[in-house]
């Protein structure tokens, strides 16, 4: 949280992991310079000093806090971390890239429908996103017991564990790999733009002309940003 | 040994700066004539209740009496102070001016996730009028100053400007919840989404989603003027322009910026409010507004308004501005050495009362240590001189200051 030395600097929070090469890509492209930004393996801030903009890079689910706080100004981030952990920052832009969905899946060959029917017995659900998961089933009226969990949600109806899952899913491989099926979609999820609610005033000027950079770009080249 | 989750043990060094801020603080708020009041911690859920949305409902800590009553920590002084105007101080002539430092309780204090945190504020409780709502913004901005922080503004906004908005645009009523919630929530994708079913003009819906960034000097409220037509924004608008020429007659217009996308998360606020920023924190300083019905639910009709400064925010802009901005010259401190004997001992009791009832800051050394230990001890713990009793002398004291170790001998009758 040192800003002290920042306050010039627009200072935007990029999520490790799956977003992160479509992020570097979308900065590019509107002609931000990223030197460094694709070879960065352990290095977590790197700058373009002509627009004076730092970069730093949070892990995915870190990253709303970082901008909460007012550590960074701007942040792209999954949607479904922002739909999870709700935070008190503006979401002012749907990027559109990292497209993929929050679905209930169970193994292949069961009957889901027996399961959406039968009150009879609890559901257990395994998730990431208790949040979500609890929102989706209480608003269909079905009762569940939601078992949370870090990673390989995938694994827990093999072993007995849960009944069913709520997962992010973009290609279904690793459903299909682990013979699960999809049951429901309960959301389509893609990159968002997040912007601390200070610095949306304090910075208004800067981040507006960015915005309408990224606008452009995504109104022009709809179609290949969603493949990114 | 653990303590709950979100509270803190300040430590002596903490403290120094806390109590530093708040006394500059609280000269200011004394020489404006608010008086200090002190209420409760803990009260009955149902009193606090009635200053509180449904979030902050949420956010009270909460536990039961012995008669079953529920009772809740409060997580705001306001409401308390109105409670006693109403009820305790009604008879007394208007307006009444209180000011506070406390702590306040809320599980779920959205920075840094802080059960507990100090407060310092005023209410102006009594009369609605636009010289009070100038008055206690140029009392948070004269506060902010005294405290030391030097770059920072405060922006001011109406409710009702916000409302008026709201009330105005002609949608189904169901989406007008779900346009307001997507706006409290700052969720501008959405609101985006839930705007374009809707069959608004396209000037309507581009002002509301540019309504967050509307901030800046009076032409702010000219642009505005352009835009909206209903009348209570319109009369919103006008209040802001009478508050605002009025702080700049205080002479603070270099902190005021005018900000009509300011909402704030308490239920209670009925016209002005206000909220401060520096460029040092992703959060806002400090914050309030008119609340004109709020003691009414206490049985009196008060209209109110005031601010809360949140004390350890404050601190942490202060010192991202400057890190010594709190770091006051440390009053000079003695540590009283002497030769371990009963004699000394008693002569050594004298000349620290007489020390301290000079003013000056003395400890005695416990007296078994070698004089080497003591030195260390002094320099460790930022003790500025050991005075040692010279054994034959009875009237000559030797002052050795502990980093430099430079001797000196003074006289003592």
């Amino acid at each position: 949280m040192n800003r002290e030395n920042n306050s010039n600097y627009l200072i935007i929070a990029l999520s490790s992991g799956k977003l992160f090469k479509p992020s570097i890509q979308l900065f590019e492209r509107i002609g931000i310079n990223l030197r460094g930004g694709r070879e960065i393996n352990r290095k977590l801030t790197f700058f373009d000093q002509r627009e004076e903009i730092k970069f730093i890079i949070t892990r995915p689910k870190d990253n709303p806090t970082y901008v909460e706080c007012g550590a960074a100004d701007i942040g792209i981030v999954g949607e479904d971390i922002l739909l999870e952990e709700k935070k008190d920052v503006y979401r002012l832009l749907d990027l559109k890239f990292g497209r993929c969905k929050i679905v209930v899946a169970a193994l292949e060959g069961e009957g889901q429908e027996k399961y959406y029917k039968n009150n009879g017995h609890r559901l257990r659900i395994a998730t990431k996103y208790p949040r979500i998961a609890g929102g989706y089933f209480r608003e269909k009226g079905i009762y569940v017991e939601l078992i949370k969990l870090y990673g390989s949600v995938e694994l827990a109806p093999q072993v007995g564990l849960a009944d069913m899952i709520v997962d992010i899913v973009s290609t279904g491989r690793t459903l299909k790999e682990n013979k699960l099926k999809i049951v429901d979609e309960i959301i389509p999820l893609s990159a968002q733009l997040i912007v601390n609610r200070i610095s949306y005033k304090t910075k208004h000027k800067r981040i507006t002309r960015l915005l309408q950079e990224i606008k452009k770009l995504l109104s022009l080249e709809s179609d290949k940003i969603a493949e990114w | 040994m653990n303590i709950p989750k979100g509270l803190n043990d300040l430590l002596p060094g903490e403290v120094l700066k806390r109590r530093l801020l708040e006394n500059r603080i609280r000269q200011v708020f004394t020489q404006w004539a608010y008086q200090e009041v002190i209420t409760p911690t803990f009260e009955f859920y149902e009193t606090l209740a009635n200053g509180a949305g449904t979030t902050m409902k949420k956010e009270m800590i909460k536990f039961f009496d012995r008669e079953s009553n529920i009772i809740a920590f409060r997580p705001e002084m306001t409401t308390s102070i109105a409670r006693v105007a109403s009820t305790k101080m009604q008879y007394m002539p208007k307006p009444l001016r209180f000011y506070y430092i406390g702590n306040v309780f809320r599980y779920d204090n959205k920075v840094g996730s802080q059960r507990e945190f100090c407060q310092a504020g005023v209410e102006l409780i009594g009369i609605n009028s636009s010289k009070l709502d100038a008055e206690v913004i140029a009392l948070a901005v004269e506060c902010l100053k005294n405290s030391g922080l030097k770059k920072f503004f405060i922006d001011i906004g109406h409710i009702n400007f916000f409302n008026g908005v709201m009330q105005s645009i002609k949608i189904k009523e169901k989406r007008k919840l779900q346009t307001k919630e997507a706006i409290l929530n700052k969720d501008f994708v959405l609101l985006e989404k839930i705007l374009s079913f809707e069959n608004i003009e396209n000037k309507e819906k581009e002002f509301i989603l540019k309504m967050p960034t509307l901030r800046g000097r009076e032409e702010v409220l000219e642009e505005a003027e352009k835009m909206i037509s209903n009348k209570l924004s319109l009369s919103a608008l006008e209040e802001i322009k009478k508050v605002y020429t009025l702080l700049r007659d205080y002479g603070l217009e270099e902190h005021i910026l005018i900000d009509l996308g300011i909402i704030r998360d308490f239920d209670y606020y009925t016209g002005i409010i206000f909220e401060g920023y520096t460029d040092y924190l992703g959060f806002p300083i400090c914050g309030g507004g008119r609340y004109d019905n709020l003691c009414s639910k206490f049985g009196e009709n008060l209209p109110s308004t005031g601010f809360a400064i949140g004390l350890e925010r404050l601190i942490m802009a202060l010192e991202r501005e400057d890190i010594n901005s709190l770091n006051l010259e440390r009053p000079e401190q003695y540590v009283l050495y002497y030769q371990n004997n009963e004699d000394n001992f008693r002569k050594a009791l004298a000349v620290a009362k007489d020390l301290r009832k000079k003013g000056l800051i003395v400890e005695l050394e416990v007296g078994k240590r070698e004089f080497a230990e003591v030195l260390k001890y002094a320099r460790s713990k930022g003790i500025k001189y050991i005075l040692i009793l010279d054994d034959n002398q009875s009237n000559k004291i030797k002052k050795v200051e502990a980093v430099s170790g430079k001797e000196e001998i003074i006289n003592y009758e």
